[in-house]
């Protein structure tokens, strides 16, 4: 059994757990027993976790099994996820300690969920993949509507559905159209297939990409994210900045390399359209992105129209991603996922119990009454906005050389254009935490499992936006090396 | 992790910083264990301490030992990785450097003193703000490699928008965001820079290196060994210009500089106007020149006007200001004007007049600022119209103001003639239009100066409040006259700071194809070939 299914088995076994304990009233209300539930579930999916890890292939190595296959670049793709949901894990006891309801259900929805983008990652087939989508897609829509309480929550889950809707529809379109030109549905073959059929070809390339391009919330496909940030519960909005951010991308990088025509007029055609293609969404993407976030009040709106401008970033890296774009593209999903997943843990921790922290004027006192949070909370904002001496910073410097590099400066301007649209509009929140708090309330404690994260978090982002300054010989070298290799397994 | 001791200017520049964050990681580590704070005065006394301890390192450990002979960078040091084509920091000094850091570091002690009434209500926000500021400061100003200029110009953006946020009074948010977002198109523009220039280098030197000199233990080029198309150095030239005079600041990029004055302390207005200005002509002197040569010297005529329309708009605008840090704000947005006509003439005596002007109206604002300060102190405001007649009950403060003045104007025997009139022998080479459009703004700035010394010192005292106000005491003379001092030596007796600028100002100019070194040099050996370097079949 491939190892990307282990936290689907982990789900169902939650589920069985979460059963046998039983549907009393005393069990579904008391703190103690919802508490005990909570860690069991939660030891249940850490080892799932773990044991997805375990049973990596190491090195070149490639595991294989029922249309799923474990290559160097699924593993990096699939340990980055893991280990940023290790984080979401820790972030989602907040959301069950405060709603005093039962994880069972949450807990399994996410790991079958993260089994799905898993399996997407590893899929060798395209029909594999779009069952793994579905997989991985689903869950989402009830997890983001899990707070029933507000209506953003419910309002959020709706346009998620039809966001996913209409890239399902896409996505198959294109399978179909790219089976009828050229027979086949596996990357290995569609890598030089001869095509029968070019337009059809054309048409199913484009669907499929297009299709894939609405998964990632590239636009014009956007809209659902800031909605989802606003409504849905952090750690929900923290997996989709991670695992469905990351495995999307990826998982579009991949089939960037392996669709390629054996007909070199076909695939040169290709080639050149592609990034004239991508780069126009990234810079749509990022220019709007940024934009709407400097007319943002609302925290989370805000939080969410600066992750639509890092989408745009990505997809900046897809431009060359055939050259260094590739390996920028990991590093920018990493530090895109860090930051996000910190940013939602500060405001998380800034919210208990009643939603205090919404807009960004109750941020007005927080560097005087928890510094600590306050400056993590800023070190995760600029490195979102790409401020040097950030692993954001690092991160936009590798996509931006890449994109250089591929020879379109036009698009270099438009990332740094929005490198200020960003920048100003942190900046808001970065000042409005200096405001004095002129009478409002003492901040929430953060929990301890919200500091396990913020620390996390904090120590990666400095350290990996140092880290250039301490050479090839320490992790972050080992780090890069490591991400290269796995790329090049994919151009290989 | 590649470090070598022996290289002093690591130190000068880590050793504020890392005393900040150590008092703050004491102070967080006494948070959780519950023990109490340290006292505002160990704040004090570190903060202090540490600004002289920096300078004594600067003077004893890098002016003295400083060759003047000797061209090219002294001092160099690397912390980074050893494989060139890593980002690191890459420190060293020229005679250039070696006065904007000495005048940092020397300032930097001075804003912590003129500000002790202004912070007493924020002591540990205010050493930690200035520390911090210090040493990015002087990262900035030695930097060698884009990439460290870049990573340092960065980070003195954050003490700054930490202050005026936090304690910027009233409007505070307005001001701290205008100044953040002026800054982040600065901090944008330098960023195209390095991603152009780390490719270039890498498609021609084999190495995405940004360093502008090759230590003596590693191969490979360096930034001036690029060949640059006409087109690509106008485009990069143009927006490094752009990104660097946000902060000189130039008009009409100047717009956040009066406000922020207006609502810094004292000692943060020291920085503002020197190190912070300091920074900026730095990267023009040491970055956009030498690497864009054909580029920049086209845009002469253009930056020239530039900077005479920029001295003459502030001294017209400072003519109608009424309140004295506003005022003083809009002459150091004129001055700029005026170093930026000296840089324009692309000369030796027009960049050596430039720097000196640079240098010497930094120490002279720093010391009218100081002197605001203990005004505003004294009387609670520093509106114009509140004094009058001071020089009766306050003479030293009198005398003082008239130094510092008469410098800013250019008189005879002081720090600012030197400038001044070097930058003017320079632009006769450039245009003599320009030069007597210069002499007309100067005409104008020194109008205003004298007249809001007469309006502050001179007349009768109208006001009862100014009658019995108080002289500067010990402290106060004591840092003026540390102001002062360097202003009459440098008026006096030039020779010690031109031997120092000019061979790095001459460097400069080879670098770009237009001066010859006197020697030849392993430092000038480095610099690349000359003249100029455009791209093979690039019309010159």
């Amino acid at each position: 059994m491939s190892a990307v299914l282990i936290p689907a088995l982990g789900a169902l076994l939650v589920l069985f757990v979460d059963a046998l304990a039983g549907s009393g009233a005393k069990a579904r209300t008391t703190t103690r027993a919802s508490a005990l539930s909570g860690i069991r579930l939660g030891v249940i999916a850490v080892l799932s976790l773990l044991a997805v890890l375990l049973m990596l292939p190491g090195g070149a190595g490639v595991a294989s099994s029922g249309g799923l296959s474990i290559d160097a670049f699924a593993a990096v793709g699939i340990t980055l996820i893991v280990a940023l949901c290790f984080l979401v894990l820790a972030l989602s006891l907040t959301h069950f300690g405060m709603a005093r309801s039962r994880p069972g259900e949450p807990i399994a929805l996410w790991l079958f969920s993260l089994s799905g983008f898993l399996a997407a990652l590893a899929s060798e087939n395209l029909l594999v993949l779009l069952l793994c989508l579905e997989l991985a897609w689903l869950p989402p829509l009830a997890l983001v509507a899990i707070d029933s309480r507000r209506l953003s929550s419910s309002e959020s889950s709706i346009k998620l559905f039809f966001a996913h809707a209409l890239a399902s529809l896409i996505f198959a379109h294109g399978v179909a159209f790219l089976f009828l030109a050229t027979g086949r549905l596996d990357f290995e073959l569609l890598a030089g297939a001869t095509v029968v059929r070019p337009l059809l070809f054309e048409i199913g390339t484009a669907l499929l990409i297009v299709g894939l391009v609405a998964r990632c919330a590239i636009a014009p496909f956007h809209p659902f994210t800031p909605d989802v940030h606003e409504g849905a519960p952090a750690f929900v909005t923290a997996h989709m900045a991670t695992a469905a951010q990351t495995a999307c991308f990826l998982v579009l990088l991949r089939l960037l390399h392996a669709i390629l025509p054996a007909d070199p007029a076909l695939a040169s055609e290709l080639a050149r359209r592609l990034p004239g293609l991508l780069g126009f969404l990234a810079c749509l993407t990022l220019v709007w992105g940024h934009a709407m976030a400097l007319i943002q009040v609302g925290l989370r709106r805000l939080v969410g129209w600066l992750a639509v401008g890092q989408v745009g970033f990505l997809t900046l890296a897809l431009v060359d991603a055939r050259g260094p774009g590739a390996e920028a593209l990991v590093g920018a999903l990493l530090a895109t996922g860090i930051a996000i997943v910190g940013v939602l843990t500060t405001l998380s921790s800034l919210s208990h119990h009643e939603r205090a922290c919404e807009h960004v004027g109750d941020l007005a006192g927080m560097s005087s009454q928890s510094p600590a949070r306050a400056t993590l909370l800023a070190l995760f904002l600029l490195s979102l906005a790409g401020f040097p001496g950030t692993m954001g910073f690092v991160a936009r410097r590798d996509v931006l050389t890449a994109v250089e590099h591929s020879g379109h400066r036009g698009w270099l301007l438009a990332g740094v254009v929005a490198t200020v649209l960003a920048l100003t509009a942190v900046g808001r929140p970065l000042v409005a935490m200096l405001y004095p708090s002129e009478g409002r309330r003492d901040a929430s404690r953060a929990l301890s499992n919200e500091q396990v994260v913020l620390v996390v978090c904090g120590l990666v982002v400095l350290f990996l936006g140092m880290a250039p300054l301490f050479g090839e010989r320490t992790l972050s070298g080992w780090l890069t090396r490591w991400i290269a290799e796995g790329v090049a397994s994919l151009r290989t | 992790m590649n470090f070598q001791f022996d290289h002093i200017l690591l130190v000068v520049v880590a050793l504020p910083a890392s005393v900040a964050l150590l008092l703050v990681a004491i102070g967080l580590a006494q948070g959780f264990t519950g023990l109490p704070q340290l006292p505002e005065r160990v704040w004090k006394a570190a903060g202090l301490a540490v600004g002289f301890a920096t300078f004594a390192i600067s003077l004893f450990g890098i002016a003295l030992p400083f060759d003047p002979e000797t061209l090219g960078y002294q001092f160099v040091a690397t912390l980074g990785g050893t494989l060139s084509h890593e980002p690191r920091l890459l420190l060293g000094v020229d005679g250039i450097g070696l006065c904007f850091l000495l005048s940092t570091a020397g300032l930097a002690p001075l804003a912590i003193l003129s500000s002790r009434a202004e912070t007493e209500e924020s002591v540990r926000s205010w050493i930690f703000v200035v520390l911090m500021l210090e040493s990015s400061l002087l990262g900035a100003i030695t930097s060698l490699n884009l990439y460290g200029f870049l990573f340092f110009w960065a980070q003195s953006l954050l003490p700054i928008l930490h202050w005026l946020g936090r304690w910027g009074g009233e409007g505070r948010a307005r001001i701290a965001t205008r100044v953040w977002a002026t800054e982040s198109v600065g901090l944008a523009g330098l960023l195209f820079v390095v991603f152009v220039l780390s490719e270039m280098s890498d498609a021609q030197l084999g190495q995405a290196s940004l360093d502008l000199v090759r230590p003596i233990s590693e191969s490979g080029g360096t930034l001036l060994d690029l060949r640059i198309g006409l087109a690509d150095q106008r485009m990069l030239f143009a927006i490094l210009t752009v990104a660097l005079v946000t902060r000189l600041p130039l008009v009409p990029l100047h717009f956040w500089l009066p406000q922020a004055h207006a609502s810094s302390p004292t000692g943060l207005s020291i920085l503002l106007a020197t190190g912070f200005v300091q920074t900026a002509a730095i990267g023009l002197l040491r970055f956009a020149l030498p690497l864009f040569p054909e580029a920049a010297f086209e845009a002469r005529p253009f930056l020239a006007t530039i900077g005479i329309a920029a001295l003459a708009y502030a001294s017209l605008v400072a003519l109608v200001q009424k309140e004295l840090k506003r005022l003083l704000a809009y002459t150091s947005v004129g001055y700029a004007g005026f170093a930026m006509f000296g840089i324009a003439t692309m000369n030796d005596q027009g960049l050596t007049g430039a720097v000196v002007q640079l240098l010497t109206h930094g120490l002279a604002t720093a010391g009218l600022f100081m002197l605001i300060g203990a005004l505003a102190k004294r009387r609670g405001t520093t509106e114009v119209v509140a004094f009058g007649g001071l020089a009766r009950p306050m003479p030293v403060c009198a005398a003082f103001f008239g130094l510092m003045v008469f410098s800013l104007m250019g008189f005879p025997l002081l720090g600012g003639f030197i400038g001044d009139l070097f930058v003017l022998l320079g632009s006769l080479d450039l245009s003599r239009e320009l030069a007597i459009a210069a002499l007309a703004s100067m005409g104008i700035a020194a109008s205003y100066l004298l007249w809001v010394q007469r309006r502050v010192f001179f007349g009768p005292v109208d006001e009862p409040a100014n009658r019995g106000l108080i002289d500067l005491d010990r402290i106060e003379r004591a840092m003026l006259l540390t102001v002062a001092i360097p202003i009459l030596l440098i008026g006096v007796y030039p020779n010690p700071l031109l031997r120092r600028i000019e061979p790095a100002v001459l460097e400069i100019l080879h670098q770009m194809g237009r001066a010859s070194l006197p020697i030849d040099t392993p430092a000038s050996a480095s610099a690349g070939p000359s003249p100029g370097r455009l791209a093979p079949g690039e019309p010159g």
